[in-house]
This record gives C-alpha cells, sequence and structure tokens, in this order.
C-alpha cells in the first residue's frame, strides 16, 4: 500500500480516468484539488494517508464519478454506458495504431514488393495486424475480467482492479508525451542532427543520399525545439500542431529515403595504423558466397524506415484527433499542457483559460 | 407491503434533486465567484438535508452549466499544489436564475395549493 498521499490521490484518479472521456486532463485537475482540500479538513489542517483515503471514499467509487462526468445511458449496442468511454478509447487506439502500421507496411511494399509480396501472399500483411490485435485484447479482456472478479475484492479503494489495467491500455494510448520523452528529443536531436552534417559521415553515403542528410539534420534540429516547447510547456495544441506538421515532413523523407535499397556504401575501419574507409562490398568478399551481407543490412534500412513512418503517422494521428478536440474545449492554441505518464498533476495545469 | 412506494420516492427525489441541485449552484455563484470544494462547502454550511449533495455530483453539474454558457471558469494558481477553477454566474446564467428563482416560487405555491394547506 502507498502512504504518500498525493500518490494516493493521483492512482484514485489514475482509475476515475480510465472511465472519463479523451479530453479530461482539467477534470482530474479540479478533482485532485477537491481531495486534497477535504483531506486537509478531515485531517483538521494536515493531509494524512488516512485523511486521504477518507477524502477519496467520501467522493465516490471511480466508475460512478466518472460517469457523472461523461453522462450515462449512452450505450452503444451491447456495451453497458459505464464501458463505453473506455472501450471508446481502446478502439481509437486500435485504429490509430492500425492506420499508422498500414501505411508503414504501404510504404515499404512501394518499394521491396518481392519481400512484401511474399508476407501478403501468406498472411494478408499487413491488415492481419489490426485483426490479431482486436483478437488477443478480447481474449485478454475475457481472462482478465474473469479473473478480477475473485483478485479485486480486497482492494484499496486507490487501486485499480484488473479489469481498469486492462482498460487503461486505452488511456495510455493517448496520454500526453512524457517528459523523459521531451528530454530524449532535446538531447539527442542535436547529436543526430550534428552527426547528419559531418563530412566524415557523408564519405559513408552514397553521394546522391547527402542532400537528404542535410534535410535530417534540419527536422532533428526543429524536433530539439519541439522537445523542449513539449518539455516546459507539456500538450497544447500549438506543439501538437508542430510535432504532426513535424511528422509529415518525416513521412515525406521517409518516401524519398525508401527508394535507396542501401545508401551506406563505406564504413570506417581502425587498421591500428589509423581510420581508413572500407567499401561494403569489399567487406562482403570476406563473407563465404552463401552469405550476402546486403540482405541483413536492406532488412535493417527497411525496418527503420518502417518504424520513422509509423510514429510519424501515429503523430499525425493524434495531432489530427486531439487539435479539433482541444478548440472545441475552448483551449485555444497555447497553454501550459500537461505530459504523460510519470507526471505529476499539479506541474502539469493549463494556468490559463481562453 | 412491498418497497414500490421507497423506489417511487427515490425516483422522484432524484428527479426534484436534479432540478433543484442547478438553481442551487446559480444562486451560490450569483453571491460571489467560487471554486468546486468551496461550493460544496457553502452548501453543507446551510445545512441542507434533502438536497444534501453527493460531492462527486457537483463537479459534473457545474461543468454541463459552463458548456451551456450559464457559468464561465478561469484556473487560479495562486496554490500552485491545489490549482482552483474559479467559476462566474454570466449574464445568461443571471437571466436563466431569475427565471428559475420565480418559477420555483410559483411552483412552491401551486403545490401548496394542489397538496393542501393542512399536509404541509
Amino acid at each position: 500500500m502507498s502512504k504518500d498521499p498525493e500518490k494516493l490521490v493521483d492512482e484514485y484518479l489514475e482509475r476515475v480516468k480510465v472511465y472519463l472521456p479523451i479530453d479530461s486532463e482539467d477534470t482530474l485537475l479540479e478533482i485532485k484539488t477537491h481531495l486534497l482540500k477535504e483531506a486537509e479538513r478531515i485531517g483538521e489542517g494536515s493531509i494524512t494517508p488516512g485523511s486521504t483515503l477518507m477524502a477519496i471514499e467520501r467522493f465516490g467509487e471511480p466508475k460512478q464519478v466518472a460517469n457523472e462526468y461523461a453522462g450515462t445511458g449512452k450505450r452503444i449496442g451491447p456495451v453497458p454506458a459505464e464501458y463505453t468511454q473506455p472501450l471508446i478509447r481502446i478502439l481509437l487506439a486500435l485504429l490509430g495504431i492500425s492506420i499508422a502500421f498500414i501505411v508503414g507496411g504501404y510504404v515499404i511494399g512501394i518499394a521491396f514488393p518481392t519481400l512484401i509480396g511474399d508476407l501478403a501472399a501468406i498472411q494478408n500483411w499487413p491488415f492481419v495486424l489490426p485483426v490479431m490485435i482486436v483478437v488477443n485484447v478480447l481474449f485478454v479482456v475475457l481472462i482478465f475480467g474473469g479473473i478480477s472478479l475473485y483478485a479485486d475484492r480486497d482492494k484499496l479503494a486507490t487501486e485499480r482492479t484488473t479489469i481498469e489495467g486492462i482498460f487503461g491500455i486505452g488511456s495510455s494510448a493517448f496520454n500526453p508525451k512524457s517528459r523523459s520523452d521531451a528530454a530524449a528529443d532535446v538531447i539527442f536531436g542535436p547529436i543526430f542532427g550534428t552527426l547528419a552534417v559531418l563530412p566524415q559521415i557523408h564519405v559513408l553515403f552514397n553521394p546522391a543520399f547527402v542532400p537528404i542528410l542535410y534535410l535530417v539534420a534540419v527536422l532533428m534540429y526543429i524536433g530539439a525545439v519541439k522537445g523542449a516547447l513539449f518539455f516546459f510547456h507539456g500538450e497544447n495544441n500549438l506543439n501538437l500542431l508542430i510535432e504532426g506538421i513535424l511528422a509529415i515532413f518525416w513521412i515525406i523523407i521517409a518516401l524519398v529515403m525508401i527508394n535507396f535499397a542501401m545508401p551506406i556504401e563505406y564504413a570506417w575501419n581502425n587498421s591500428g595504423s589509423g581510420w581508413e574507409l572500407i567499401a561494403l562490398t569489399d567487406l562482403a568478399a570476406l563473407f563465404p558466397a552463401t552469405f550476402d551481407i546486403f540482405v541483413p543490412l536492406t532488412l535493417g534500412w527497411m525496418v527503420l524506415i518502417f518504424v520513422i513512418v509509423v510514429v510519424s503517422s501515429w503523430r499525425v494521428l493524434i495531432a489530427v484527433m486531439k487539435i479539433p478536440m482541444y478548440l472545441q474545449a475552448g483551449k485555444g492554441w497555447w497553454w501550459k499542457g500537461t505530459w504523460g505518464p510519470g507526471r505529476r498533476f499539479r506541474r502539469g495545469v493549463w494556468a490559463q483559460r481562453r | 407491503m412491498s418497497n414500490a412506494h421507497i423506489e417511487e420516492f427515490e425516483r422522484w427525489s432524484r428527479e426534484v434533486k436534479k432540478g433543484a441541485a442547478s438553481l442551487a449552484i446559480l444562486a451560490v455563484l450569483e453571491r460571489e465567484r467560487s471554486y468546486g470544494y468551496d461550493i460544496v462547502k457553502k452548501l453543507e454550511d446551510w445545512n441542507v438535508t434533502f438536497l444534501a449533495f453527493e460531492q462527486g455530483t457537483v463537479y459534473p453539474l457545474l461543468k454541463r452549466l459552463e458548456k451551456r454558457q450559464l457559468l464561465s471558469s478561469t484556473w487560479s494558481m495562486d496554490e500552485p499544489d491545489k490549482p482552483k477553477k474559479y467559476y462566474t454566474i454570466t449574464e445568461e446564467g443571471k437571466a436563466a436564475l431569475k427565471l428559475m428563482t420565480q418559477t420555483w416560487a410559483r411552483l412552491s405555491d401551486e403545490m401548496k395549493s394542489i397538496i393542501g394547506g393542512d399536509a404541509l
């Protein structure tokens, strides 16, 4: 059991969040303030774990609290109203992931028809992916739903039930970017951006690929600026817009990059007396004739581009989904937003409304 | 005797409370702008019994009233650990409150006549 009152409140809010619509950070913040105030009152001026648990119990069961916000009675087919929001989140997450993977698979499929063609013949790639995910999630829900009937009996009000843990998958998919991810953009963007413009790196590549390295460097640096904006101001519409536009440029660059089956032609080698360039074709001669080193290198290149396209597509989808939602909620383009997991709600708040 | 009368009373109470709650919140906010927890405490301080709110139900109601443009809100960061969302009644809200108050008084008088003075 956690003894930190604020952590108890955060755990409780994570439970409430599972049943709330995607855009509910302000609601959670409002509830948090209420719980801390009430815990302070019950604890006669000090917030203790006991007074916090009492405040939480007085506030109500997470599912009921969330349904008061989200509204009840909105049953979708056979789905009970209280599970509509978590299921919408999961379906949206699955849809987004599926689209991202299909776009990635499509891009790779254009450039490598033979490889993907074989896969498609066997597994209906990449459309099999969303179907497999849906089927597996259903199995997980059924199995853990059954287990939770027994396992969750003695849990505290702040502890997630097993079924909420599963529904949490949906809420996690739409979490804002974490501060650690934003920090990684700030740190690694300039490092890789600088590497991409070094002449010592350029000589390794096919000369026709070098202009693309400059574009990659520019995107890396812009990505670092975007990371800094997310790090200091959390998620807001302007940051999402920048991230979305940047992701579109990454997809465009990936479409160009994929035309190079394998742009790296040389590697640096230390012969003992100093560094020298060695051609990959010369390196290939060192291997048995039955092993073509360009096959794993090309596959690695393909995976890299696939990952770039999938991640970028997901970012575009998130931006397209969240920006109108925030605008509709009247938040405008710029505010002090929130961060993803590992965050504390108190550090990510909207300082200004309208 | 079955519990049907209790169930009917509970259903009726919920409906009456639902209508009264928005009127009560608008009335509290007409006096001065306030945030959720403060509104809950003010209502509790009046020792209301029938209208005693479940704490968790006040916030959704505030959100709905804001969405219907009867209230507006701003965040206060005076206490960074406990940011507060202050609600203010709008002109639309004041007009709605006036109509609701008049109607409530009329309804109360009419119900007295219908039910009969002795019963009240």
